[in-house]
C-alpha cells in the first residue's frame, strides 16, 4: 500500500466515522419522532428524507454541488465562519454524506422506535417514568439494535460511496481522495492490481461491517424473544 | 379527605366518551359491556394516557381539572394492561424494580412472591413467561408503586380457564392488603362477581347502569342481562 493509499484509507475511514457520529443522533430523534408524530404530513416528510437514496448519485451531487456552492446562502455562510470554501473539502463532503447516508440511518431506527408500540408507552408512564425517564430506560435499549442497525449500513455505504463524494469533493489527494475514488483512478492508470488490493480491502471493511449487523440481528432477536 | 375515585371524563378518540362513576376507597368496581364500548378508552383517560376533558379526584386530590391534568406518570396508577403490557428487554424482576421510585430488588422480590414467583422465573425475560406468570409480573408492577388507583384492563383475557381462576382468586386477595379504589374492565361476569362490591354497564362510550355488583351482575332485570340476553 502506497502512501497515497494510506492517506486514502484514512480519509475514508475518517468520513465514514464522521458521518455516523453525526447521523446517529439525527436517526434518534428523526427516527423517533416520526415513529410517533400523529402529524399528516408525515408521509410526504418521510419521502422526502428517503429521496437522496433513490435518485442518482450525480442528481444529488449536483444538487448538493449548487445548494453548497460559493454562490449559495450556505456556501456564503460556511465561507464566512471557516474562511474556506464547502465544496471540495472534506467539510463538504461530510455534509453530503450525512444527507444522503440520513435514509439508511434513519429507517432502521424508525421502525425500530415504531415496534415499541404505544402500550409500552403507556405501560412506561404508567410506571412512573417521565418521558425522558421512558425514552431512556424503554425505548433506546429496545430500538437500539435497530438504530446500530442503520449506523453500521451508513459506516459501510459511505465507505463505498463514490458519485456524490466525487461531484462535491473532486477527489483532492489528502482532502476529498476517499478509498474508492482511488481504486478507480488505479484503474483510469491500467493499474488492475492495484485497484485489486485496495477493492479487496474496502470488501474486508465491509464485510466485517456486515458481520457486526448481523450480530447485532441476533442480540436483537434475543432482547425481544 | 378519603373519597376514592371520582370520574366524570369527556373524550373524542379512539370512542367518543362520556362516562361517570365513583368507586369509594377499598372497593373494587367490575366495567362491563360490549367490545368497543370505550371500557380500554376510560381506563386510559383516567390514567392521563388519552386526552380528555372533565373531572378525575382521587382522595379530594383533581388529577384532571376541565381541559388540564396531570401528566399521566405523574398519577399514580396501578395499570394491568391487555397482555400485561411488560418490558420484553427486562427480566421479570427488572420489570417490577423500574416502576420503583426508589429501586429495592428485596421489596421487588417480596412483591413477585406475593404474586406467587420465586427463584428463577425473576430471572426470565416475558417472552420465557407463560401467560399466566406474565400477569402475575404485571400485577406485581403494579402495586410496587403503592398506587392510589388500580386499573386492570382485561387482565386475564389471555390466560386460560384454572389460570384465569387462580389469579381471580390472587386478585381478591391481594386486594385486601390495599386501599386503592379499583377498576377491573373484564367480559367474564364470573371473573366480575369474583372481585367486584360494583359494577357499571358501559355502551357506546356512556356509563348505562351501576350499583352493586351483585346487583347488576345478577338481576335479570338488569340492563346488563337484558343486553346479554338478547346478544
Amino acid at each position: 500500500m502506497t502512501a497515497a493509499d494510506a492517506t486514502a484509507l484514512r480519509l475514508s475511514l475518517l468520513l465514514a466515522l464522521a458521518t455516523v457520529a453525526i447521523l446517529l443522533p439525527m436517526a434518534i430523534g428523526l427516527g423517533r419522532w416520526l415513529a410517533i408524530t400523529r402529524w399528516r404530513g408525515r408521509p410526504l416528510l418521510e419521502a422526502l428524507l428517503f429521496l437522496p437514496l433513490l435518485l442518482p448519485p450525480t442528481v444529488v451531487g449536483l444538487a448538493l454541488l449548487v445548494g453548497m456552492g460559493p454562490a449559495s446562502t450556505i456556501g456564503r455562510l460556511f465561507e464566512a465562519v471557516t474562511g474556506g470554501r464547502l465544496v471540495f473539502s472534506f467539510a463538504g463532503i461530510v455534509v453530503a454524506s450525512v444527507l444522503v447516508n440520513l435514509p439508511l440511518a434513519m429507517q432502521p431506527a424508525l421502525r425500530a422506535f415504531e415496534a415499541v408500540g404505544d402500550d409500552l408507552r403507556a405501560a412506561a408512564a404508567s410506571c412512573g417514568l417521565s418521558p425522558f425517564a421512558a425514552f431512556r430506560k424503554v425505548e433506546l435499549p429496545l430500538a437500539w439494535p435497530g438504530i446500530a442497525t442503520g449506523a453500521v449500513l451508513a459506516f459501510a455505504h459511505t465507505l463505498g460511496e463514490f458519485g456524490v463524494v466525487l461531484m462535491v469533493g473532486g477527489a483532492i489527494p489528502g482532502e476529498t481522495a476517499t478509498l474508492s475514488l482511488a481504486i478507480y483512478d488505479r484503474v483510469q492508470a491500467f493499474d488492475m492490481a492495484g485497484a485489486g488490493r485496495l477493492a479487496l480491502l474496502l470488501t474486508a471493511i465491509s464485510v466485517l461491517a456486515i458481520t457486526l449487523l448481523f450480530l447485532l440481528g441476533r442480540r436483537e432477536g434475543g432482547a425481544r424473544g | 379527605m378519603a373519597e376514592g375515585l371520582q370520574v366524570d371524563l369527556a373524550a373524542r378518540a379512539p370512542v367518543p366518551l362520556r362516562a361517570g362513576l365513583h368507586v369509594p376507597p377499598g372497593q373494587t368496581l367490575a366495567l362491563v359491556g360490549p367490545s368497543g364500548a370505550g371500557k380500554s378508552s376510560l381506563l386510559k383517560a383516567i390514567a392521563g394516557l388519552l386526552p380528555a376533558s372533565g373531572q378525575v379526584r382521587v382522595d379530594g386530590v383533581a388529577w384532571q381539572d376541565g381541559a388540564t391534568g396531570l401528566p399521566a406518570w405523574q398519577r399514580r396508577v396501578g395499570l394491568v394492561l391487555q397482555g400485561g403490557g411488560l418490558f420484553p428487554h427486562l427480566d421479570a424482576l427488572g420489570n417490577v424494580m423500574i416502576a420503583q421510585e426508589q429501586p429495592d430488588g428485596d421489596v421487588a422480590r417480596a412483591l413477585l412472591a406475593a404474586v406467587q414467583l420465586e427463584g428463577a422465573v425473576l430471572q426470565r425475560r416475558p417472552a420465557q413467561l407463560s401467560g399466566g406468570e406474565q400477569m402475575r409480573v404485571a400485577l406485581a408492577r403494579a402495586l410496587s408503586r403503592e398506587p392510589a388507583v388500580l386499573l386492570l384492563d382485561e387482565p386475564f383475557a389471555a390466560v386460560d380457564r384454572p389460570v384465569r381462576r387462580a389469579l381471580i382468586a390472587l386478585v381478591a386477595r391481594l386486594r385486601q392488603a390495599s386501599a386503592a379504589p379499583m377498576i377491573i374492565v373484564t367480559h367474564d361476569l364470573e371473573e366480575a362477581a369474583g372481585i367486584a362490591d360494583l359494577a357499571a354497564f358501559m355502551d357506546a362510550g356512556a356509563i348505562v347502569e351501576s350499583g352493586p355488583a351483585a346487583e347488576i351482575l345478577s338481576t335479570p332485570a338488569s340492563r346488563l342481562n337484558r343486553w346479554l340476553a338478547s346478544a
